[in-house]
């Protein structure tokens, strides 16, 4: 069973996703701010992170380039979330080595093809 | 004196003056003629008679002489009838002088000729009473020395008198000379001071009456060209003295009108200027050559101008700023107002409140009396505070429409999650409700999006993309996801060939405005009707227009469509966007610097057109 981390602050959001995966058999660990991301990332070691852009105090960007600069946690695939869908903040996030960049509201069909191209 | 004389009068008596003078010249030359005449009178009447006398008198006493001797050699009879004839011719020539004794001395002299004649006769009836006694000897003695002296007294005192006669004549005939060449000089000077005292007369009286005239013209002239001061001073009572007195009143009476126009004027000058200073937002009144004219403080402050300095100047010599320019310049050359929109405007930053200023430019043309433009105002509309407020608003759009996609999103995930059996199989009308549920889902979000969008456009924080782009390849990306949609629907969707027509414009943002009336056109035409995308150079612009053959837009409603949230008529209810697509639209395409607006009629179809620019 691959682990996938969630990290979404919004609770509900949180649920919506955390059932859809787990009834495609995968183990959810969802946090709900940057730094427990990071931390979890290290000691949890997920196969992949959902991960939302807009969260308390360590941004999606900068938790994706903290991963990133570790060698650690460097080869974790990461799926940016977000309800922004600039361009800019698209470019920014396969920048900074995200592998995929979600826009919401997202369809839990599309959601999980994409887990799938990465595990 | 005279200036109680009218003109006429005036008149009058110059020429009755010279008429006087006339009179006096040809009385005095009357006066010499007759003095003259007189000369010449004296000469015939008293002297030349006297002379005839003496002649005739000499004559009688020459052939009574002869007689005489005819008679002492013998011829008695013969003798005494000529002495006898000349006798009486004699006497009577010597009578002829006695009545024309005129002369001093005449008298005497023919009271010795009539002596010595008598004498003369004595010594002749001498000689008679001795003709018959005495011999031829005696009788030529008696003749020679008796009769012969007497005849010679008698002959020189005949030729004295002649001589006098003479004589006189000579001076009588100076006399009228001298007379004459008098009377010519006295003539000439007379008539001499005549001319002269006629012609001072005569520039005398017409400096009398055109003083007055020219001094009147004067006045006239300084009044005409605006010096009301100027009081006539004619003096004269007469029709110019009246003319000017009237003059005076009428100068009076423009002087009052002026004055109380000018104070009017001062008035009205003085309120405008009140008006203008007080006006808070700043204002330039500029001429037809774009000259400064008025400035009110407030424009000296934000331009950071002296209005006293740059009055005259030219606009962009003191204000360099090419979008006011222009407006200006287009408000002249159409008469119309003319405004620039929010996005335009004019920024000012104030250094001392470290604040930022916007001003939406108005220019407003004044036309006079002739309609000809002869001042144009500038206002600059302070519209930081809308500014503040709108971006305050987009603020809130954005921030609303974010915090609206996280619910969204959760909603949205969980209905289709449900449709998608993850959780369970659903029955029919559950899966019916949880479709009406998606599809509302999906609207909101599509709304969100789009106020997303307007807020971003609106508070300026879109970027445009400029390049020169072909018409064509815009048509060709607009028209490609609709073919399909189009061809179902039974509508025919075709573009005009534009050849390589291009515009300066931001291809992604374009193809979405073409995208949207495109959109917009489909739903309201039906199999049959068709949309022709066109485009059409027009001096500096490119026209680009979505043309229908739908179901057209009413009256009332093609002023609005371009506002947010506005559908027309009965669509209100249906499930058609979001009513911010036009709204959207027109923003983009004035973020382009153009225009879009629609003509329509219903039943026969819309035509959307919009404006963009030329490549440079």
């Amino acid at each position: 069973m691959d682990k996938i981390l969630l990290v979404e602050d919004n609770k509900n959001i949180a649920k919506v996703l955390k059932m859809c995966l787990t009834k495609a058999d995968y183990e959810v660990k969802r946090v709900a701010n940057g730094t427990e991301a990071v931390d979890e990332a290290y000691n949890w070691k997920p196969a992949l992170i959902l991960l939302d852009i807009k969260i308390p105090k360590m941004n999606g960007f900068l938790v994706c380039e903290t991963l990133k600069d570790d060698d650690a946690t460097a080869n974790i695939p990461i799926i940016m979330l977000s309800a922004k869908a600039e361009e800019e903040d698209i470019q920014r996030a396969y920048d900074l080595g995200a592998t995929d960049y979600l826009i919401k509201p997202i369809e839990p069909q599309n959601l999980l093809k994409k887990i799938k191209e990465q595990l | 004196m005279t200036k109680k004389w009218n003109l006429k009068t005036k008149i009058l008596l110059g020429y009755l003056l010279v008429v006087i003078i006339l009179v006096g010249v040809a009385s005095w030359s009357i006066y010499n003629f007759m003095t003259l005449n007189d000369a010449i009178n004296d000469i015939m009447v008293e002297n030349y008679r006297s002379v005839i006398a003496a002649e005739g008198m000499m004559e009688a006493l020459e052939r009574q002489d002869s007689a005489e001797l005819i008679f002492v050699f013998g011829q008695k009879e013969k003798a005494l009838d000529i002495f006898q004839r000349n006798q009486m011719r004699f006497m009577k020539h010597l009578s002829r002088a006695e009545d024309n004794i005129t002369i001093e001395g005449e008298k005497e002299i023919l009271d010795d000729i009539n002596k010595k004649y008598q004498n003369y006769l004595e010594k002749f009836y001498e000689l008679r009473s001795k003709y018959e006694q005495a011999e031829i000897n005696e009788l030529q003695s008696h003749y020679l020395e008796e009769i012969m002296p007497q005849f010679e007294a008698v002959k020189q005192e005949t030729r004295n008198l002649l001589q006098v006669n003479q004589g006189h004549m000579k001076t009588a005939q100076e006399k009228a000379n001298s007379n004459s060449s008098q009377a010519i000089y006295s003539t000439v000077a007379f008539s001499a001071a005549a001319i002269i005292l006629a012609i001072l007369l005569g520039v005398y009286i017409s400096n009398l009456i055109l003083k007055p005239i020219k001094e009147l013209t004067k006045t006239v002239k300084d009044i005409a060209g605006g010096d009301l001061e100027h009081v006539i001073q004619v003096e004269s009572e007469d029709e110019i003295g009246e003319l000017a007195h009237e003059f005076n009143k009428m100068t009076e009476r423009v002087k009052e009108f002026e004055e109380m126009n000018v104070s009017k004027i001062i008035k009205e000058k003085n309120k405008s200027e009140g008006i203008v200073k007080s006006i808070s937002n700043p204002l330039v009144v500029t001429d037809e050559d774009n000259q400064i004219q008025l400035m009110n403080p407030k424009a000296e402050e934000v331009f950071s101008l002296e209005e006293k300095e740059v009055t005259g100047d030219h606009f962009l010599e003191v204000i360099d700023d090419d979008r006011i320019f222009d407006l200006i310049t287009a408000a002249l050359e159409t008469g119309e107002e003319q405004g620039g929109t929010e996005q335009e405007a004019f920024k000012f930053r104030d250094e001392e409140e470290d604040k930022e200023f916007y001003f939406r430019i108005n220019v407003i043309p004044v036309t006079d009396k002739e309609d000809n433009i002869n001042l144009v105002v500038t206002l600059l509309e302070d519209i930081t505070h809308l500014k503040e407020v709108d971006q305050m608003k987009s603020e809130f759009v954005s921030m609303v429409s974010h915090e609206f996609r996280t619910p969204l999103t959760s909603m949205n995930m969980s209905i289709n999650m449900l449709l998608e059996e993850n959780t369970g199989s659903i029955n029919e009308d559950q899966e019916e409700l949880l479709t009406v549920a998606k599809e509302d889902c999906e609207n909101l979000n599509e709304l969100v999006d789009d106020l997303l969008d307007l807020s971003k456009i609106e508070s300026g924080e879109i970027d445009l993309d400029f390049s020169n782009v072909a018409v064509d390849e815009i048509f060709e990306a607009s028209v490609k996801p609709f073919t399909e949609q189009a061809e179902e629907q039974g509508v025919e969707l075709t573009k005009e060939e534009v050849e390589d027509l291009e515009v300066h414009a931001d291809f992604n943002k374009i193809t979405w405005v073409i995208t949207n009336l495109i959109g917009n056109a489909l739903r309201y035409t039906e199999a049959g009707d068709s949309i022709k995308l066109s485009a059409d150079k027009k001096g500096h612009k490119v026209h680009i227009s979505v043309a229908d053959t739908g179901a057209g837009i009413p009256k009332e409603y093609q002023h609005k469509i371009f506002d947010k949230f506005v559908r027309v008529g009965d669509d209100q209810d249906s499930n058609t966007g979001t009513g911010l697509g036009l709204a959207i639209a027109q923003e983009m395409i004035e973020a382009h610097g153009g225009r879009i607006w629609v003509e329509s009629k219903v039943g026969e179809g819309s035509k959307f057109t919009f404006t963009l620019k030329l490549p440079h």
